[in-house]
């Protein structure tokens, strides 16, 4: 793919939604171009409930790719799981960007955490929802796992979680490792996630602004003798979300579906979590 | 606020040390150090020395001291009780008890009573409590704390020893208690219990300000080599606990309230340097606002507290009953928390 690929909305989608992609698209204008012609490339507004049908009728139309944006919890791990082997199956590329995974400084701070922190004992994080945005928890759970996900600490253990209407809290494990996750009803302007992975001879930190822009996330890890801030990343997670897919969908390379799989198994758990106890 | 009061010490260790032969020694006009009392008479020579007191190796013989005004109860929470009750019959002025004020809530009710009964003023050294930081949060959210819905306290810290030893040089650091491998379920348990009472205790009572009462832990762990999380509801609200002591230099001791339309965090320092007051953010609709506070730290406000009731028999900013009630909440957090651990599922 040496040319702007060709990129398109998936219907049906909100206004303003296709607004944003545009507004992406436009920043990388080499790469991806909305001209006319039969897309190659399409955004699936992952906010409506269907979106998991509109991204299956994606795949049987042959595309090449498509970013699944911000997915709500709703759909099972299984139908998840079926839509994956159908792209798989159709060679395309599935990319899902979830509020805080896809954001450019978290790759670089898991990779930055996996050689310097060894032995993590805790992952602490938490999880700040403007009040009146609150409310729908699952959907913020679902982007919290996938955060933890792509940190490389995967829940794989729940051994409390507990849900209200002005948050939740989520204690379990990764291996050897206590996780804690916490969601907050909380005022505009405060950071969306903070959170620390504390080893035994370091620590790694991350700070998610809230909002989609390109304000960069901090990260920084601490050792024995200093605390290293990791180079502000200023794209947005919808910029290097789309600039993923337009790599792998050119590359073809490794599983073109693995986005999903992950984001069945963080439906999968979602599922489980809300089932348990609702307290507080 | 006049008239310079002697102060005795009861136990001399790193928390006599590191803290409050530095503070007294930031108050001179309120206070001068008269005697100090350890049952390692090395430790009494050696720490009565820096402040130029008697040394003593028992009780009696510092409330025997004539020039001991106030006494400073810094020995384990065990002996508190005892000795509140001996300092109370001794007719000394006034009384500094270390946190946990007692080891059971009984002892505490025992401790409530015979300062009542002497009519003598007692001051907790809970110093977040003192902190002129969290004073004025208090103040400044006074009224919307009936709105909070979840309290959340991070107290992440690496152990005592680093920042002892900038506050002072330490004459002798007790051995570290041995740790044999694996800890069965029954050790994760007073573990934790000892952590509730020994570290979160710090938090407790500001917590207790805005949640009075514990309704219950839904689950607790112990970390190791130590730490724990707790999550609990008091008064209604969902109280998350996360505490983790590892060799690592950064500190992060916060403690978060949200509620309607504002949330508050205050910041602290680590405990032992005397590092100024916690940082307040208030955050609201309209953005963030850091209030300014006085430069002092709770350490200075829990004596200069004690001095304001002695000498000028100011109201008590805690009363007595406050502050019993303030270690019973913790005993129940702990205890709660231990049995938690213990069965792996809710209290």
């Amino acid at each position: 793919m040496t040319s702007p690929a060709t990129v398109s909305i998936a219907r049906p989608a909100r206004e303003d939604f296709a607004r944003s992609q545009r507004v992406v698209w436009a920043s990388l204008p080499v790469s991806l171009s909305e001209g006319p012609g039969e897309a190659r490339l399409l955004a699936v507004d992952g906010r409506l409930p269907d979106w998991l049908d509109a991204l299956a009728a994606a795949i049987r139309a042959g595309l090449a790719g498509a970013l699944v944006v911000r997915p709500v919890a709703g759909p099972s791990a299984p139908d998840i799981r079926a839509v994956a082997d159908a792209a798989t199956d159709a060679g395309t590329t599935v990319v899902v960007q979830t509020a805080w995974a896809s954001n450019p400084a978290v790759p670089q701070l898991a990779s930055a955490a996996a050689k310097q922190v060894p032995g993590i004992r805790l992952v602490d994080s938490l999880v700040q929802v403007p009040g009146d945005s609150a409310g729908q928890w699952a959907d913020v759970l679902l982007d919290h796992l996938a955060l933890l996900r792509a940190m490389s600490w995967p829940l794989d253990a729940v051994h409390f979680a507990t849900h209200g209407a002005n948050g939740y809290t989520v204690s379990g494990r990764q291996q050897a490792t206590a996780v804690t996750m916490s969601a907050v009803r909380s005022t505009p302007g405060q950071p969306a996630v903070r959170m620390a992975a504390y080893g035994a001879t370091g620590e790694a930190h991350l700070v998610v602004p809230a909002g989609d822009t390109a304000a960069p996330a901090a990260a920084w890890i601490v050792d024995q003798t200093a605390e290293t801030v990791q180079p502000t990343r200023y794209e947005s997670a919808a910029r290097a979300s789309w600039r993923r897919l337009y790599g792998a969908a050119a590359e073809r390379s490794g599983e073109p579906a693995a986005d999903l799989l992950d984001l069945a198994d963080d439906a999968e758990c979602v599922a489980a979590i809300t089932k348990k106890r609702g307290r507080a | 606020m006049s008239g310079q009061l002697g102060v005795g010490i009861l136990g001399a260790g790193p928390v006599t040390q590191a803290i409050h032969l530095p503070t007294l020694a930031r108050l001179p006009d309120l206070f001068r150090v008269t005697a100090v009392m350890d049952v390692d008479a090395q430790v009494a020579e050696s720490v009565a020395a820096r402040a130029m007191a008697e040394p003593a190796q028992s009780v009696q013989a510092v409330l025997d001291n004539p020039s001991v005004d106030v006494v400073a109860v810094c020995s384990p929470p065990r002996f508190h009780a005892e000795q509140v009750a001996a300092i109370c019959a001794a007719g000394k002025r006034g009384i500094l008890c270390e946190k946990p004020l007692a080891a059971t809530s009984g002892e505490a009710e025992e401790i409530r009573r015979a300062a009542e009964a002497a009519g003598i003023p007692l001051v907790v050294g809970a110093m977040h409590a003192y902190d002129p930081g969290w004073l004025a949060a208090f103040d400044a959210c006074a009224g919307w704390f009936d709105g909070v819905h979840t309290i959340r306290s991070t107290i992440v810290l690496p152990f005592n020893d680093r920042f002892e030893d900038w506050a002072t040089q330490i004459a002798r650091r007790p051995a570290p208690a041995a740790n044999s491998g694996t800890p069965s379920p029954q050790e994760r348990a007073q573990r934790i219990r000892g952590l509730v009472l020994g570290l979160s205790v710090h938090n407790l009572p500001l917590i207790r300000a805005v949640a009075p009462t514990l309704d219950r832990v839904d689950h607790a762990e112990f970390l190791t080599p130590f730490g724990g999380v707790i999550s609990a509801v008091a008064a209604g609200r969902r109280v998350d606990l996360v505490a983790f002591m590892r060799p690592v230099w950064r500190p992060d001791w916060r403690l978060e309230f949200w509620g309607e339309e504002r949330s508050l965090s205050v910041s602290f320092t680590p405990s032992y340097v005397h590092a100024g007051p916690a940082s307040v953010t208030i955050t609201d609709r309209h953005g963030e606002r850091r209030l300014a506070t006085p430069a002092h730290n709770g350490y200075q406000g829990e004596w200069m507290e004690l001095h304001n009731l002695v000498s000028a028999a100011a109201t008590p900013r805690y009363p007595l009953s406050t502050v019993v009630d303030d270690v019973a909440f913790a005993i129940d957090v702990a205890d709660a928390a231990a049995s938690a651990v213990l069965s792996g599922g809710p209290q």
